[in-house]
């Protein structure tokens, strides 16, 4: 490399979630900032924090009492043991949304030194991985059991003198469990949007859908009392089908960290403006004369790395024109934790090796030729 | 999926679920194939068991073995039936059973039986039997009103003789 690489490659701004300061070192990135306008107040920061805990801590316990009622009542009906799984697999994320909260502000190691923002991903993954994989096996057993036409057999439920059918019970139930979730999805997508986090949103999606899937088990179980005893299995199979749909959503959404997508909104697949306001500050800069950015999703954060050229006359001294670039750059969003800076006189430097670039197929051809 | 598709395929489903409901609220739940009408038209309660060769009599499997009977027998004065009793064994019972050849077998299953995914067990007569296990009696796949009317005759039963058990 060419340039000189200034800016520590640790988080480059205290790990807390600063709001942005005045940006003294103003150039022309006033229109980028502007632009700009959703960003929260330090406020605003600190109230989501401690709704996004609170929230999953109230989700934890939720999950877990719906997990319990749904198992004390689940009987031979396919539908509530996949309903229970659900539930029981709805702890998951808000367990790694607090695991995240815990571990990803720990400072910089020299084993990991850009520190642990993606600790919480990682578990993310995982957790997303087991989601699909129950959810497929569950899909298919359910299917099977519409296949094979078993059919689902609901007797009596004995309670205080009373044997009344069990089908109500677990209809009740159901009842019961649908609507929470659906509440504490939707308070949990705000606090989602505005931290910027992942495993929060998908566990609000999965909430917010939970209607959804316990009406299906409460139309299944109204069929299966009317005489149809189709109506369980298909409704298990369709809260199966959602489980999986989950499952690949989660997935999906935890590659984009990990393969180091460019920032992008959570709630839908379309670029963070803050990719376009970081080019436009860098190439407002006076000293630029070309530019590359380079901008990636870390847990919740963003890195970018920035290759300039300058022009060659008034160029200033490295430290200088490094310091303006990360004053221009960093008070845009509080999410952009670190910036490396590398100058240099050619930007092609940003590329990656290509194999291309080592002719591993043309010396392949020269050794089986010779 | 799209939301609304799944909002119109849960509201169609839900209005054919009513619909069904409405129109045979006085036997609810009602059975899958219709054994419980059955019955009650032809007057026969079919019930398989197995025939006992136990060499030394065993004074606490012919107690529930009583029991056992006493609740078919109390079922089938509830659907004004006779009781038509079918020997065989019991795996081949269970097999019918789980054909839907016959509505109800008696031959002292216990509640961990290899079937008892496939077919319907009502709850225990017997509680704590033999090897500590519960004993229930099974009813075919779906037969859920026969089923609860069986239970709710099991329940009546345990609470007149003191289901301790």
């Amino acid at each position: 490399m060419s340039g000189a690489t200034v800016g520590p490659p640790s988080a480059a701004r205290p790990v807390s979630p600063t709001p942005p300061g005045p940006p003294d070192g103003e150039e022309k990135n006033n229109g980028a900032k502007q632009e700009h306008s959703g960003e929260p107040s330090k406020e605003q920061l600190r109230d989501g924090f401690r709704q996004m805990r609170r929230l999953s801590w109230i989700t934890l316990g939720y999950q877990l009492f719906a997990s319990a009622l749904l198992g004390l009542v689940m009987g031979g009906s396919q539908a509530v043991k996949t309903e229970w799984l659900e539930n029981m697999l709805a702890l998951v994320p808000p367990i790694a949304v607090l695991l995240t909260y815990q571990t990803e502000n720990r400072p910089p190691d020299d084993r990991r030194p850009f520190g642990y923002h993606r600790a919480g991903t990682v578990a993310f993954l995982v957790a997303a991985f087991a989601l699909a994989a129950i959810g497929l096996f569950l899909f298919f057993d359910n299917g099977l059991t519409l296949l094979r036409r078993e059919r689902p057999s609901i007797g009596g439920y004995t309670l205080f003198g009373r044997t009344f059918w069990h089908g109500w019970l677990m209809i009740a139930a159901m009842v019961v469990t649908a609507i929470p979730p659906v509440i504490l999805g939707r308070m949990k997508s705000k606090v989602a949007e505005l931290l910027h986090d992942k495993p929060l949103h998908a566990d609000a999606e999965m909430n917010r859908a939970n209607w959804l899937t316990n009406g299906g088990g409460v139309v299944g179980l109204l069929l299966v009392a009317a005489g149809f005893w189709w109506g369980d299995a298909l409704a298990a199979w369709l809260i199966s089908f959602d489980i999986l749909r989950d499952g690949v959503t989660n997935v999906r959404r935890s590659l984009s960290d990990v393969m180091d997508y460019r920032p992008s909104y959570i709630e839908k697949d379309e670029e963070e403006p803050i990719v376009q306001s970081v080019n436009e500050a860098v190439g407002g800069l006076p000293f630029v004369a070309d530019h590359r950015v380079l901008l990636r999703e870390h847990g919740r954060y963003f890195f970018a790395e920035i290759f300039i050229k300058p022009f060659g006359d008034e160029t200033p001294p490295a430290t200088e024109a490094t310091r303006r670039v990360r004053e221009a750059v960093l008070p845009l969003d509080w999410r952009l934790q670190h910036v490396a800076v590398e100058i240099t006189d050619d930007l092609k430097s940003a590329d990656v090796l290509t194999r291309e670039e080592l002719d591993i197929e043309a010396q392949d051809g020269d050794g089986a030729g010779g | 999926m799209h939301r609304v598709t799944i909002c119109k395929i849960a509201a169609c489903f839900g209005a054919a679920a009513l619909a069904t409901l409405a129109s045979g609220c006085e036997a609810v739940p009602r059975d899958a194939d219709g054994w419980t009408d059955r019955i009650v038209r032809t007057g026969v309660l079919t019930v398989g068991t197995s025939p006992k060769a136990d060499a030394e009599p065993d004074a606490e499997k012919a107690e529930m073995e009583a029991r056992e009977r006493r609740a078919v027998e109390a079922l089938a004065r509830r659907l004004n039936a006779r009781v038509e009793w079918r020997e065989g064994n019991v795996h081949e019972l269970l097999t019918a059973l789980e054909q839907r050849e016959l509505p109800v077998v008696a031959a002292t299953v216990s509640g961990d039986t290899p079937f008892q995914q496939k077919v319907g067990l009502s709850q225990p007569y017997v509680k704590k039997g033999p090897h500590g296990k519960p004993y229930c009696i099974a009813v075919a796949p779906g037969e859920n009103r026969l089923l609860l009317l069986l239970d709710q005759t099991i329940a009546a039963q345990q609470r007149e003789e003191g289901g301790a058990r």
